[in-house]
């Protein structure tokens, strides 16, 4: 009877400890995966980007003529798009302290997710920008590794760069959301959060503008 | 002794009339200061074209406490719905004085505000308005057509204060186009601004009167429905505005305009006591008719109330409330009143921000749980084994 407890018991745990390494192999192989993903994303972005020009100095001044133009760009600020493959990015943003360069996908969804980090509101003209990724290793799982002063970098994808440095990092649950896009917004100008590990609360890092 | 008793007489006599003079001097003198006459000319040239036969108008609008200017007269409680309330009118900046200065013009003619002065620029494209007492005055000009040519004057604010500012010239902004018989597009846009973590404040709907070369066309409904626009289509040889028939509580009123395209610019600003519930009552008053709108908006409920009462009737009284806002009392025969409550919506929210997180959670309980029953086994197993 002991012998054919014993052997259930090794059965079980070293199922256990398979399923565990099993989930360990999946995550590091998603991970991997959505990895290479945005770097060839990140490749053709920076490829597109390079062959974008300024906006003529026509354009401008027939901007300035319309009178309603002042107040479209103040309130619904409009981000410029790029598409590959049918995916439209909106940048990519560098986080040299933490060696990461990724592409950002202009809406989120959680098939957008798996590809690259996603704008999950807000714009860069508001500097109100919240942009939300996994917490693979390659995407944001090393965040929370940030320390204020930290340089954070958006390029647009009109080549344009926008420098932050990092002023806080905090973890709210999943569900306070409100505290996620707006708590303290007139002190922020671009917010970065993804999972904590047991999945239930955001780390969220809080950047200011600082001059070009 | 009767010499000396006489000469004491008449030194009091001098005393007596040495000090009346010198009561009577020096009230002159502070009355010459207080009541000195300004006068302003207006210098209409633009480059070297003299505008002769331009229509100017001078209304006074307030008077300076410190560093700030309290309306008076018919413009007496307007200012709380101009500008940067967050500032004195001094340290406001030109752009949004020009603002001011055009919101307070299409107030003249839309509420008939008589004109303190007006007159004509002669052949010098020069007028002169004198005999102005210390204060806070409003200048605008009438549209002024020569062939093809319009000349379009900016209202401009002036204050005359002290003696320094006793003559005063002034050269407004001038706007020089060329008119075509053919049909151009107007629009009007409303714009809110400062609210945009707090919307439910702002109206569900605004009424905007169309006025054409000062008289009133009619009223249209801009809403979010049609992106709180209206267009429509006329020569350019008219002089079109603007206005907007209820100011929201809380907000302030900015037009701009480039003679097509009109902006209404309402900007929130809320007063420091946010706890208190805001009241603002504003009226229209046409020939027939008062229309009467009072919205009651309190911030910690963040919910709006619209009562609009109509009243009709021929017979009327003019009055003017603590807020300086001129209501027609009268003999009041038909009214309606029409309620609309709107609740904000997106304040309560079940939102769940995006799960962004791998499945890690059940690795080390797996793992804990592998080696558990794993030691468990061997364990048992030798048990068994020593026995």
């Amino acid at each position: 009877m002991k012998k054919a407890v014993s052997i259930c018991c090794f059965a079980l745990g070293t199922a256990l400890l398979l399923a565990a390494l099993f989930l360990v192999l999946h995550n590091k192989a998603e991970d991997k995966k959505s990895g290479e993903q945005a770097g060839y994303a990140l490749d053709v972005l920076k490829r597109e980007i390079g062959a974008c020009t300024e906006p003529s100095e026509t354009m401008q001044l027939e901007e300035e003529y319309d009178l309603y133009a002042q107040y479209e760009a103040e309130t619904v600020p409009e981000m410029e798009t790029l598409g590959i493959d049918e995916t439209i990015y909106i940048g990519y943003i560098s986080i040299p302290v933490l060696d990461v360069e990724l592409p950002v996908l202009a809406e989120w969804s959680y098939p957008n997710l798996k590809l690259a980090p996603c704008r999950y509101m807000g714009s860069l003209y508001t500097d109100d920008l919240v942009i939300c990724a996994h917490n693979y290793t390659s995407h944001f799982g090393r965040i929370k590794e940030l320390h204020s002063g930290d340089e954070i970098v958006f390029t647009d994808v009109t080549g344009r760069q926008y420098p932050y440095a990092v002023i806080s990092i905090e973890q709210y649950p999943g569900t306070d959301v409100e505290h996620i896009k707006f708590g303290n917004a007139e002190e922020w100008d671009l917010t970065l959060f993804t999972c904590t590990l047991n999945g239930q609360s955001r780390v969220t890092v809080r950047a200011e503008r600082m001059e070009d | 002794m009767d010499k000396i008793r006489k000469c004491s007489a008449v030194l009091c006599v001098i005393a007596v009339v040495l000090w009346f003079a010198a009561g009577f001097l020096m009230h002159w003198n502070t009355a010459s200061a207080a009541d000195a006459e300004g006068t302003l000319t207006l210098w209409c040239v633009k480059d070297e074209d003299i505008v002769d036969g331009m229509q100017w108008r001078i209304y006074r609008v307030g008077h300076r406490v410190k560093d700030d200017y309290v309306f008076e007269g018919a413009f007496q409680g307007y200012r709380a719905t101009l500008g940067d309330k967050t500032k004195p009118m001094l340290d406001w900046d030109a752009k949004t004085v020009t603002d001011a200065g055009e919101t307070l013009k299409y107030k003249t003619i839309v509420d008939k505000i008589p004109s303190r002065d007006e007159g004509k620029t002669d052949k010098s494209g020069a007028v002169t308005f004198s005999g102005l007492e210390d204060g806070l005055y409003l200048v605008w000009g009438d549209w002024l057509a020569k062939g093809n040519t319009v000349y379009i004057p900016s209202a401009i604010f002036f204050e005359v204060q002290g003696e320094d500012a006793a003559v005063l010239n002034a050269y407004p902004k001038i706007i020089v186009s060329t008119l075509s018989e053919e049909e151009v597009n107007y629009s009007v846009r409303k714009i809110w601004k400062n609210d945009e973590s707090q919307p439910w404040n702002r109206s569900v709907t605004i009424t905007v009167d169309r006025y054409c070369d000062g008289v009133f066309v009619d009223s249209v409904t801009l809403s979010e429905e049609n992106d709180w626009t209206f267009s429509w289509k006329d020569t350019e040889s008219h002089d079109w505005f603007v206005y907007e028939r209820i100011i929201p509580a809380n907000y302030t009123v900015a037009y701009e305009e480039n003679h097509k395209q009109y902006l209404i610019v309402n900007t929130y600003e809320p007063e420091k006591d946010s706890s208190s519930t805001d009241t603002q009552t504003t009226q229209v008053t046409d020939d027939i008719h008062t229309d009467v709108q009072t919205t009651v908006a309190t911030e910690d409920q963040s919910t709006e109330t619209n009562v609009t009462v109509s009243t009709s009737t021929d017979a009327a009284q003019h009055t003017t409330d603590a807020n300086g806002t001129t209501v027609r009392s009268t003999d009041e025969t038909r009214t309606t009143t029409t309620t609309t409550t709107s609740t904000p919506t997106g304040t309560v929210t079940e939102e769940k921000a995006p799960q962004t997180g791998q499945l890690w959670w059940p690795v080390p309980i797996l793992t804990g749980g592998g080696i558990v029953l794993l030691g468990l086994g061997m364990r048992l197993s030798k048990r068994d084994d020593d026995e």
